[in-house]
């Protein structure tokens, strides 16, 4: 099939460019045709006639001599002299006489003579080529004597014509021959540019193939990581005792995954390919993980990072968060990268709200801004140009080059454009605008600070597990148990098909890559089964979710990527299986401390000036610092578990103003 | 008045040896048409001649000199006693000079004075001749055609609204304006 497509994208390549060759002949022939009858031949002839009544007058003064010298018999004698010599004057060019007739037609009362006596005709009269011409004949006195007309050859005319002619027959045919010689070289390029082509092709699977095998290899082992680190997170004993840990490492290994993804995202060479997956996602919790992970990178540097984001921005939007995140963290990166020293400014200017009562839109402009080493006029437009990198110390030393034409290519996905404003030695700074949907009503996973899903209405729901990996059916049954799902495990394809004949499984949660019998084949008996058809098949998989679509994984119903994130695990769960969450309000103990302000034991007056004093100027290191000295001192453990959370989640002002009450409390 | 006096005189001092070349041999032309001109008897005076006009409307100087090279050579027609005389436009559509059998142009004239001037010689049966190119289309009887050679032009619609007679001949050799 692929062949048959390739042969005939091939056949009509050709095709086309035999057809342009086909009409640039046509053209061109009819071109020379234009050229010939409108423009060649009207002038020749034309000339002809010019060269002919030139020729006549000259010739007929040789007959108003005749009129004027001589009278009576003499006079007509004179006159048939006069013609005979006229009719034998012969163009040497072409060997015949240039006058082939000659008649006159004489005013009898001007001129003395008998009427008729005069009225000579001699030579070819009836010549039908010839160019007439017809001259007065006058006197000294400028009387009218007579009329010669004069039957002039076109000869001449005709010769020229076609000499003309032949020379640009030959002409054309040369030209001709140069353009079948030249269609006949490009239909060679064409196809050995084709079968090129080709040959990226295969090399180009053979090298998608290749990542999406080192893709799985890597994720396999994050997989398990983040799983139970997702685990952990909902065990309040081990949170207790090693939240911090346990954060850590889950920080950690999605930091990991998320550098994987970015290099797999680099190495892709086809970013046409890339394709948008936009979904809810809460703006000020994706913002705050940018500024952290820049935090941490600006601070290692000791450079100034600042953000500014509008107090009304609308908490949660649809939008794509890791094509969005990778163009954002690609233009931090490089801003902190490229800055030695100064600052690095992350911000979102121009946010306007659009409310309708279908749906309502933000617009903002991110920009990053920074006072680094900044780009040469010159090479402002070359920035975007893949592999292509301003010459300085830095990149010399790191970075692929590509980072910014991915960033371009994802802005212009989007909907938008990637620009650029810089000054050699002043700093860089990007912007682009987008427009998102604003989530009215969001999913009760978004907002998770508050709400948690302890179980689901109904029926126990049964689910078969069919992985080859312990740890990641070890991780899913836990995941699911929590809930009240009942899990049957499977090792291998033909063991979970064994099992779906003896449990009556409501869901089927499926490993593509499986050794023997894959994911493919499974889902395919499943789907042949008219017992099982209607059984939801969710596919798992450590594949990026477009090396899956390309493979084609049209008999999943659902297809959630390696390592599952649970709420995605959920809402796909929910989705397939139609249920009603039962949700537990957690009560915060941010709330419950504030009710209770004055209980609570403050620490000396300078270090809650301090934290003031950091939080007004947005030093979340600092900040975090000196937090991290309270929280090893007991009397300070409630202080504590007030203004942390604010100081993690950057609440600046709402921790200043906490401090304040707090400072007003004790004052009281 | 001084305006019109100086642009005549910068008409004067811009017209080139082509213009005057033109004028010379459309004077032998005129000549030939009026030889040509088969009613010149309706033209002959009580005192028994025929009078032929050079009109203009500055340029006295130019006119004189053209008068007197064609009554040097015109002295008699059909054996009649020719007299030449100048004339401005505005003595002759005023009808203060004598009727002429032909009118001889020797003055550039704009386009309103021209029509005036088509419109008296048509209803006068009068030969008016132009040696200025681009005068036939405008209305004027005869002039001047240049190209491989000289020939006689013809505005065949002033010809017939005229009702003058001239001659085949002279017609036959002629280029035609205006032909049907």
């Amino acid at each position: 099939m692929r062949l048959n497509k390739g042969l005939s994208g091939r056949a009509s390549n050709n095709l086309v460019i035999s057809l342009v060759f086909l009409l640039l002949v046509i053209f061109f022939v009819g071109s020379l045709f234009q050229y010939w009858y409108n423009v060649l031949d009207p002038r020749l002839r034309l000339a002809a006639i010019t060269q002919a009544e030139i020729l006549s007058q000259s010739q007929a003064g040789l007959l108003s001599k005749a009129f004027d010298v001589y009278e009576g018999e003499q006079r007509e004698k004179a006159l048939q002299a006069a013609i005979e010599e006229i009719l034998l004057v012969t163009d040497p060019s072409i060997k015949e006489p240039f006058v082939k007739g000659i008649s006159l037609e004489v005013d009898y009362d001007v001129v003395d003579a008998d009427i008729d006596s005069l009225n000579i005709r001699e030579g070819i009269l009836n010549c039908t080529d010839c160019i007439v011409t017809e001259v007065a004949l006058m006197d000294e006195d400028y009387n009218l004597l007579a009329i010669a007309t004069f039957n002039v050859t076109d000869a001449y005319y005709r010769w020229l014509g076609s000499d003309i002619k032949d020379k640009l027959i030959n002409q054309t045919l040369f030209t001709l021959g140069l353009f079948t010689v030249v269609w006949l070289i490009i239909l060679l390029l064409v196809s050995r540019l084709d079968r090129v082509r080709k040959n990226i092709e295969i090399s180009d699977r053979a090298k998608t193939q290749f990542l999406a095998n080192v893709s799985h290899e890597l994720r396999t082992p994050l997989n398990a990581i983040l799983g139970y680190t997702q685990l952990f997170k909902k065990d309040k004993d081990i949170m207790a005792s090693q939240g911090r840990g346990v954060e850590t490492i889950h920080r950690s290994a999605d930091h990991l995954l998320m550098l994987i993804n970015d290099i797999l995202e680099f190495s892709k060479v086809d970013s046409e390919g890339v394709q948008l997956y936009p979904k809810e996602v809460a703006l000020s919790d994706f913002l705050n993980t940018l500024v952290e992970m820049t935090e941490i990178r600006s601070s290692l540097k000791d450079i100034n990072f600042n953000f500014e984001f509008p107090p009304n921005l609308p908490e949660v939007v649809f939008v794509d968060d890791k094509r969005l995140r990778q163009i954002l963290l690609n233009l931090l990166n490089n801003a902190v990268k490229f800055t030695d020293k100064g600052e690095v400014t992350f911000s979102i200017n121009n946010l306007t709200i659009k409310k309708s009562d279908k749906a309502s839109f933000a617009r903002m402009t991110f920009t990053v801004a920074d006072t680094g080493i900044g780009i040469p006029k010159s090479k402002l437009n070359d920035i975007f140009v893949p592999y292509q990198q301003v010459e300085n110390k830095i990149t010399r030393a790191e970075g692929s080059g590509l980072g910014l034409t991915i960033s371009k290519n994802l802005t212009e996905l989007m909907g938008s454009k990637l620009h650029v404003k810089s000054e050699y030695g002043q700093g860089s700074r990007f912007w682009f605008e987008l427009k998102f949907p604003i989530v009215e009503q969001a999913s009760p996973l978004i907002h998770k600070e508050n709400h948690t899903i302890c179980g689901y209405e109904g029926r126990v729901r049964k689910i078969l597990s069919i992985d080859d990996n312990d740890f990641n059916r070890d991780i899913i049954r836990q995941h699911l148990m929590q809930y009240g799902f009942e899990v049957v495990e499977a090792a291998s394809g033909e063991e979970g098909l064994q099992l779906l004949e003896q449990i009556q499984a409501d869901l089927v949660l499926l490993d593509v890559l499986m050794p023997d019998m894959d994911g493919f084949a499974v889902v395919t008996q499943i789907r042949s089964d008219r017992r099982y058809s209607h059984i939801p098949v969710i596919a798992l998989t450590a594949s990026t979710q477009e090396a899956l679509e390309e493979d084609g994984a049209s008999g999943f119903d659902d297809v959630l990527s390696k390592p599952i994130v649970e709420h995605d695990l959920l809402a796909s769960l929910k989705k397939h299986l139609d249920l009603s969450w039962k949700h537990e309000v957690l009560k915060s103990s941010n709330d419950d401390a504030l009710k209770n302000l004055e209980n609570i034991k403050i620490p000396d007056a300078d270090v809650v000036e301090e934290l003031k004093d950091y939080a007004r100027k947005h030093n979340i290191l600092a900040l975090r610092d000196l937090l991290k000295n309270l929280e090893t001192d007991d009397r300070y453990q409630d202080f504590f578990q007030l203004t942390n959370p604010l100081a993690r989640n950057y609440q600046f002002g709402k921790l200043v103003e906490t401090l304040e009450n707090l400072q007003s409390q004790t004052d009281e | 008045m001084l305006f019109m006096l100086l642009s005549s005189i910068s008409f004067s001092l811009i017209a080139d040896s082509f213009t005057d070349r033109r004028a010379v041999v459309g004077l032998k032309l005129f000549r030939t048409l009026l030889v040509a001109d088969t009613g010149y008897q309706h033209h002959i005076t009580p005192d028994g001649r025929l009078n032929v006009s050079l009109i203009y409307l500055h340029d006295l100087k130019t006119a004189s000199q053209l008068a007197e090279q064609l009554s040097s050579e015109l002295t008699q027609l059909h054996d009649i006693p020719v007299t030449v005389f100048t004339v401005t436009l505005q003595d002759y559509l005023n009808k203060k000079s004598q009727r002429s059998l032909g009118i001889f142009i020797a003055d550039k004239f704009d386009l309103p004075r021209l029509q005036q001037l088509v419109k008296s010689s048509v209803a006068h049966k009068q030969i008016l001749f132009s040696p200025y190119e681009g005068d036939v289309e405008k209305g004027v009887l005869a002039g001047l055609s240049v190209e491989s050679r000289v020939r006689p032009y013809l505005n065949m619609q002033t010809l017939k609204k005229s009702q003058l007679k001239i001659k085949p001949f002279f017609i036959k050799v002629s280029k035609k304006y205006a032909a049907e």
